[in-house]
């Protein structure tokens, strides 16, 4: 009897030191709250191909979340994610066009990781706050990706094998069941999100993320190297924009400048969402994704539902409600735990 | 610092690599522009690698063409000038034309013309649509040979006749009224009056409801006064109006039957020049000395030459280019005759320099290329000398320096791109000060909307682009439609979506609007959430490149085929020309590149030589539709002609 009473206890302990301690409850509830809610109330939500479908939609932007939740926790932004994702687009398509894709992954993977570091470089140089650095270079990059791209649209119309591999069909989970479209950038999603939650929670490195946004006078004392550990974040953030470049190149095959234009509040917006505090020194990667799932969820939801009074082409303002409201209940959330 | 210095050093180096790449990787296979939005002028033209051309496709062939009408130059002097027009044009083009017509006013000798022109197979017949029932059966066997129709100097079109001819070259009714009405106002006219001497006619009472709207519009009142077929009873009727309304100062008449008792009535008012503003329809010899005396604004006459013209230079697109006319209505009038241009004489072998300005060149934008072979075609054909001035790279300041730079050199007409209205204004106001005809093309809004007067332009009706497409997808079956929108609230897309809600709507069906994202993966949900929430949707329309590449991802992951969805877009890229041959999509929309150029040059010559102006404030030289029927031709003639 005590042993199940001390168990039952050692469990409330946990989920107690659990909501104390990760932000990913506040999110997941909401989500799930809403998941079930459009369950009951639209008939057609409940279906492998609209699962399949929110997934979908969340891939592109949830890699770039990833990459910009890491910053927001080390206490920074990165505006200038949808200028390089088309620049990783752009740089992956060209080589693709002539014969060697490979070639183009590296340089899309390279180059945005260079331009990712240029980014750290002007914030620690120069001291201005992030927000405004990224602002600045969103248009550099942007400028950038209109020289490399000659100011015209890259489309294909040739199937490459490395397609299937970035971002083609799942086959094997699409053939099993019936209306599911998985596509592999889904696997390349949760893998990366794996790899960074490891490093995030794992390793020294990802303690002195949190620190680095969080009381910097006592990470500095702990001998944490906060530039540089911001300076490798947005070394991830702008290879992770590149990647994204080229999952979407990879179903779409085609990129154009404007590529990627809003993906940077998209992120910020899920990143909150999933609650990561805009000053920094909190937030979690699996809360992110959800906050990413959680409004793709809700776009398919209010579409799926048919609202005669909210037509199909006003379901932004939804998701904008339930932004504010997430954060809000976030919030209520934390101040109970 | 030494962690930023090795950083910096390694960026220079990437940086260096990066400017190396970037020339050698600008322009690889299957680049078109980029499209972001329609008024911009970068439509996405298919760059798409040429496969083998069509034999039939040669952009300089020999074509003989037919032209069927009810009258002749020999017993009605009205045609002569028609037949002026119909002959320069075949000179010009290069093609042979036959004119057919009856000895005497005879619509059934008429109508056998026409089936003997089709007897001879020729490339394109031109004909009168004078009565669209008697005509219906000829026409169509004309279509059903393969044979392109279009209509002239009499007829509706080819929606209001119910035959499906290519467009009706003549008068645009409405905006004869409507413009002539704000050309009233501007003269200062405060209360109109629409006097009309056959109430009940349909294309009488179109001009009238043009008048009331241009007043209704400016915050001014107008009304109709119907008159009668008895001149001495109109002048009553006009003298009984003016005294129970005092204030009407404004005044259009209908033709020479309306405006001869309106002058009677003046005289006998002992009113002359600057006492009211009249304006009329038609000239006529007391018109014409009206308009030189001050006393009548201007006479609006229907061009004829321009519907001889018109008629002979659409069929040659169609068979060497295939672009086809934007619109149902192709209008050759209204133009004004006012006291500017009344008795102008046709000079016909005058020299023409013309100077193109134009934000872009052929050099650094592919897409330019085919308004440049436009502008070289139509300076080649027309005997006219042409220099295109363009900035180094995109570069408004610069173009509108180049402006100023084409009016020092005193050219006798200039045309450019309208690409910023606010910046051009003034550059484009020094010319006209300057006496120099100035025309738009490919960007500008008209000269209406840009509030800067020159002369027309010369660009893509978005409008009608979506009621078209609309149209032809009812016509394809569809019942139910969704038009895809990448960015709600750009004016140019809105008003696209527009056009095609309104063609459903009018077929008595539903059509609404889907807002989809930047980003495709996103979209790609959003239309399959909307088709499983809206199944009955069958008929689909995206906006260009960015709404058709997600929405093909959409059709594949749905295995939904052509059998169940109607698609149409607008622009062209590789994979649109792809979905085009292979019968996934009915159309795509092409804003006829080719045609901005030409017509520019064309239009410009044509007021230099025949006193021919533009008749509407937009010359819509698109929606062009690409369809099974063209796309081969278009392919073929890619980035040089399309």
């Amino acid at each position: 009897m005590t042993v199940v009473t001390s168990v039952v206890a050692g469990w409330r302990l946990s989920l107690r030191r659990l909501l104390l301690s990760s932000s990913v409850i506040g999110p997941l509830a909401t989500w799930m709250a809403i998941f079930v809610l459009f369950s009951v109330v639209a008939s057609n939500f409940l279906s492998l191909r609209t699962v399949s479908g929110i997934l979908n939609a969340a891939t592109l932007t949830g890699v770039v979340t990833i990459g910009v939740t890491l910053l927001m926790i080390s206490g920074e932004f990165d505006l200038s994610v949808g200028s390089m994702m088309a620049i990783g687009g752009y740089l992956f398509g060209q080589q693709a066009a002539k014969g060697t894709p490979l070639l183009g992954l590296l340089l899309a993977l390279l180059i945005p990781a260079v331009l990712g570091a240029l980014n750290g470089l002007i914030l620690i140089a120069t001291r201005i706050p992030s927000f405004i650095v990224t602002l600045g270079t969103r248009s550099i990059y942007r400028g950038l990706a209109w020289i490399i791209s000659g100011g015209a649209l890259l489309q294909l119309t040739e199937d490459l094998p490395i397609y299937e591999v970035l971002n083609g069909r799942l086959e094997v989970v699409d053939k099993l069941f019936e209306g599911a479209n998985f596509r592999t950038s889904v696997v390349w999603l949760l893998g990366l999100l794996l790899l960074v939650q490891y490093l995030l929670i794992r390793t020294d490195y990802g303690n002195h993320v949190f620190a680095a946004g969080g009381n910097r006078a006592a990470a500095a004392a702990q001998g944490v190297n906060i530039p540089r550990v911001k300076l490798v974040n947005f070394i991830i953030t702008g290879t992770l924009a590149g990647f994204a470049g080229v999952l979407l190149f990879s179903q779409f095959k085609t990129v154009r400048v404007a590529t990627g234009a809003g993906t940077e509040l998209s992120a910020i917006a899920a990143a909150v969402v999933g609650g990561a505090l805009l000053r920094g020194g909190s937030g979690s990667i699996w809360g992110a994704l959800v906050g990413v799932l959680l409004i793709s969820t809700l776009r398919t939801g209010v579409i799926l539902l048919n609202i005669p009074f909210i037509p199909a082409d006003n379901f932004e303002a939804v998701v904008g409600v339930a932004i504010i409201g997430a954060v809000v209940f976030n919030d209520w959330l934390r101040r109970r735990a | 610092m030494g962690i930023l210095s090795k950083w910096l050093a390694a960026l220079a180096l990437v940086a260096m690599l990066v400017a190396a790449c970037a020339p050698a990787t600008a322009e690889p296979p299957g680049v078109a522009p980029a499209e972001e939005t329609p008024p911009e002028g970068a439509a996405t033209e298919p760059a798409a690698p040429i496969e083998e051309p069509t034999a039939a496709v040669d952009p300089t062939r020999s074509l003989d063409l037919i032209l069927v009408q009810h009258a002749l130059c020999a017993w009605d002097s009205f045609w002569c000038t028609v037949e002026r027009g119909i002959t320069d044009a075949a000179d010009d083009l290069g093609v042979n034309v036959t004119v057919l017509g009856p000895d005497e006013f005879d619509l059934e000798q008429t109508a056998s013309l026409i089936d003997q022109a089709v007897a001879a197979q020729p490339d394109g017949i031109g004909l009168t649509v004078t009565d669209p029932v008697l005509f219906k059966e000829p026409i169509e066997r004309a279509l059903a040979a393969g044979i392109p129709v279009v209509g002239y100097n009499a007829g509706n079109g080819p929606i209001a006749d119910g035959i499906d001819y290519l467009t009706y070259i003549g008068q645009d009714e409405y905006q004869g009224g409507y413009l002539g009405g704000l050309r009233m106002v501007a003269a200062g006219g405060t209360q109109g009056v629409c006097i009309n001497q056959q109430v009940g006619h349909a294309g009488l009472d179109k001009r009238c409801n043009g008048l009331v709207d241009a007043f209704t519009e400016s915050g001014l009142q107008a009304e109709v006064l119907a008159i009668s077929d008895d001149p001495a009873e109109s002048e009553t009727i006009i003298g009984d109006y003016t005294t129970a309304n005092p204030g009407a100062d404004a005044f259009l008449t209908l033709g020479p039957n309306g405006a001869n008792p309106f002058y009677a009535w003046m005289e006998s008012a002992g009113m002359g020049a600057g006492d009211v503003v009249h304006g009329t329809f038609d000239l006529s010899p007391e018109i014409t000395a009206n308009i030189e005396s001050g006393v009548t604004l201007f006479g609006i006459d229907q061009q004829p030459y321009l519907q001889g013209y018109a008629a002979v230079l659409m069929l040659t697109m169609v068979n060497r280019y295939g672009i086809a006319p934007a619109l149902p209505v192709t209008a050759t009038g209204p133009g004004f005759v006012d006291a500017g241009n009344v008795g102008a004489e046709p000079a016909p072998d005058r020299a023409v320099e013309l100077i193109m300005v134009q934000h872009a060149l052929c050099a650094w934008d592919a897409f330019w290329c085919v308004v440049q072979k436009g502008i070289e075609t139509a300076a080649e054909q027309l005997g006219a000398s042409v220099t295109v001035l363009g900035p180094d790279e995109f570069d408004l300041e610069q173009t509108a320096a180049l402006i100023d730079q084409a009016i020092a050199a005193q050219p006798d007409g200039i045309a450019l791109t309208v690409t910023d209205p606010v910046l051009f204004k003034e550059p484009i106001e020094r010319a006209l000060a300057a006496g120099i005809p100035v025309l738009a093309y490919n960007a500008g809004s008209g000269p209406l909307a840009d509030g800067i007067d020159y002369l027309t332009y010369l660009g893509q009706d978005e409008y009608q682009g979506g009621y078209l497409g609309g149209l032809r997808m009812v016509e394809a079956g569809g019942s139910q439609g969704v038009c895809i929108n990448q960015q709600v609230g750009h004016a140019g897309l809105d008003k696209r979506c527009q056009g095609f809600t309104d063609a459903f709507t009018e077929s008595g069906l539903s059509a609404e609007v889907l807002s989809i994202s930047d980003d495709p993966a996103e979209s790609q949900t959003i239309i399959d959430d909307y088709y499983t929430a809206n199944p009955g949707t069958d008929a689909f329309l995206t906006l260009g490149p960015n709404g058709a590449n997600p929405f093909y991802a959409f059709l594949e992951a749905a295995g939904l085929g052509p059998d169940q969805v109607v698609h149409g877009t607008f622009d062209l890229s590789p994979e649109i020309v792809e979905n085009i041959k292979n019968g996934t999509t009915l159309f795509g929309i092409d804003q006829q590149p080719f045609l901005q150029g030409y017509g520019a040059v064309l239009y410009l010559t044509l007021l230099l030589r025949q006193n021919i102006a533009p008749a509407l404030p937009v010359s819509a030289t698109g929606p062009g539709f690409v369809d099974l029927g063209n796309v081969a031709i278009v392919e073929a003639l890619a980035g040089e002609y399309r």
